[in-house]
This record gives structure tokens, sequence and C-alpha cells, in this order.
């Protein structure tokens, strides 16, 4: 029962991050695409990271004045160097996918 | 432990692979950075169907080595480049469909729990496609075309 309990809960918090990711490549490819900080606070609803909790994670990107500062701040939760090279890719390329790719492989590796 | 739970995972790690080297293909990206790409994979039938379609010449070639896989039917027919990545998009999207539809023969496993949440990501990307057309004034047989759903 309690293995039970637990499976499930980790499914739970495996959905969560997934809504988190989601926020974090929704705000990676606004602030690359120059839009407003009010602009992209409407677009988030910061609830998930309550639950997991990762909100100092977000708030710190979210109030990150460009791309290089979103970068060295999630250098802190281990994911910044994948982040990097999405950016370099991006920049190469001019693809946006390449952003929500990297991002999905650091959701799948968690 | 759930089998069908871990055979469910297997697959969508599988495409997801599947489509970055696709991806990373139709982006020219070199060798090393579609490597970069994957996620590691506890199958070695896949990592090596995985190799082989990164080595492969051209965008076409990598989707012909999925002919004798399970994934055969998500491989797109002949046309430029964009147009089989749009195939592919959507014959990949009906097929994790399709998988999660079919866990409900296994009623009351933790695979049916993941399905039926899986299956509302679905709903609402309909959703969203339904909205958009409606706000852009698409014609309903184009919206029905491109929904995702059992057929």
């Amino acid at each position: 029962m309690h293995d039970e309990f637990c499976r499930r809960f980790k499914f739970t918090n495996g959905l969560l991050l997934k809504i988190h990711f989601k926020n974090l490549k929704n705000f990676l490819k606004e602030k690359i695409l120059r839009k407003t900080q009010s602009e992209i606070e409407s677009t988030m609803g910061l609830k998930t990271e309550e639950l997991i909790p990762r909100r100092d994670v977000t708030l710190k990107t979210l109030t990150s004045k460009n791309v290089e500062e979103v970068i060295s701040n999630l250098k802190s939760c281990n994911f910044g160097n994948d982040i990097e090279k999405a950016v370099v890719l991006y920049n190469d390329l001019g693809e946006i996918g390449v952003i929500d790719t990297y991002l999905d492989k650091i959701l799948y590796q968690n | 432990m759930d089998l069908n739970l871990l055979k469910l995972f297997g697959t969508e790690f599988d495409l997801y692979n599947i489509t970055n080297i696709v991806r990373g293909k139709f982006w020219n990206l070199n060798e090393q950075s579609l490597h970069d790409l994957l996620v590691s994979h506890i199958s070695g039938n896949s990592d090596e169907l995985l190799s082989k379609m990164i080595s492969a010449e051209n965008l076409k070639s990598s989707f012909m080595e999925l002919s004798k896989t399970k994934f055969s039917e998500i491989i797109p027919s002949e046309a430029d480049d964009i147009v089989m990545m749009n195939e592919f998009d959507r014959k990949s999207d009906l097929f994790l469909y399709n998988s999660l539809l079919r866990e409900f023969t296994n009623m009351f496993k933790l695979s049916t729990v993941v399905s039926v949440v899986r299956l509302y990501d679905y709903g609402i990307i309909n959703l969203s496609s339904i909205s958009y057309a409606v706000e852009n004034t698409i014609s309903s047989n184009i919206v029905v075309s491109k929904i995702i759903t059992s057929e």
C-alpha cells in the first residue's frame, strides 16, 4: 500500500514537473522574442511551482534581464548547461523548436 | 511492477528520440549534436535503430530505417522534407494516442491511470486547435482532419 502511494505520488510530481517545464519553455521563448515582463507574466501561472516546490527557480528566471542571465540562473538547477546548448544552437539555426527539444530532453531525463 | 507502464513509457521514449533525430536531420545538425538530443535508453534494440537513423544519408533514408520496426506506420510518404515532417508529426501523435487508448483493455492498472491523464493532454490540444480555427474562420473540414482522435 505504501509503495503504491509513493509510486503514485512520484507520478503526480512528474506531471507537475512537466507543467513547470512548459512554463520554463514559454518563458525562455518569450525572453528570446523580447516580450515585456508583464506580457510574460500574463501567460504563466505559478501554482505548480508552489507545489513542487520550484517557485524560486521560476521567479529568478522571470526577473532576469536577458537570456544570458536566465541561463546563469538555471545553472544552479543542474540543467543550465543543456539550456546553454539550446540557446547556442538556436542562435546558429534560428529555429525556436530547438528550445522545446532540449527542455523536453531535460524533463525526460528527470 | 506494472509492465504495461514500462512498455508505454518505452514507446514514448522511443518516439521522443526518433522525433529528435528526424528534426535534427531536418535542421541539418551534425551527428554529435543529434546524439546530444537523445535521452539515454535501456533498450539495446532501440539504440541500434537510433544509431542507424543518425548515420543515414538524409531525412528520407532516416525514415526508411523505421520500416522494419513497430514504428513503420509513422513513416511519411515521399515528399518535400517539410511535408514529410508535418506528416510524421501527425502520424507519431496518432501512434502515441492509439497506444494510450489500448491501455483501456487493462483496467485498474497504473498504466491506465497514466493513459487517462495523457489523453487529457490530447483533449486540451484538440480544444486549442478548434478554438484557433474558430477564431481564424478555418473551415470545419480542415479542423476535423487535424484533430487527434481514433479514426
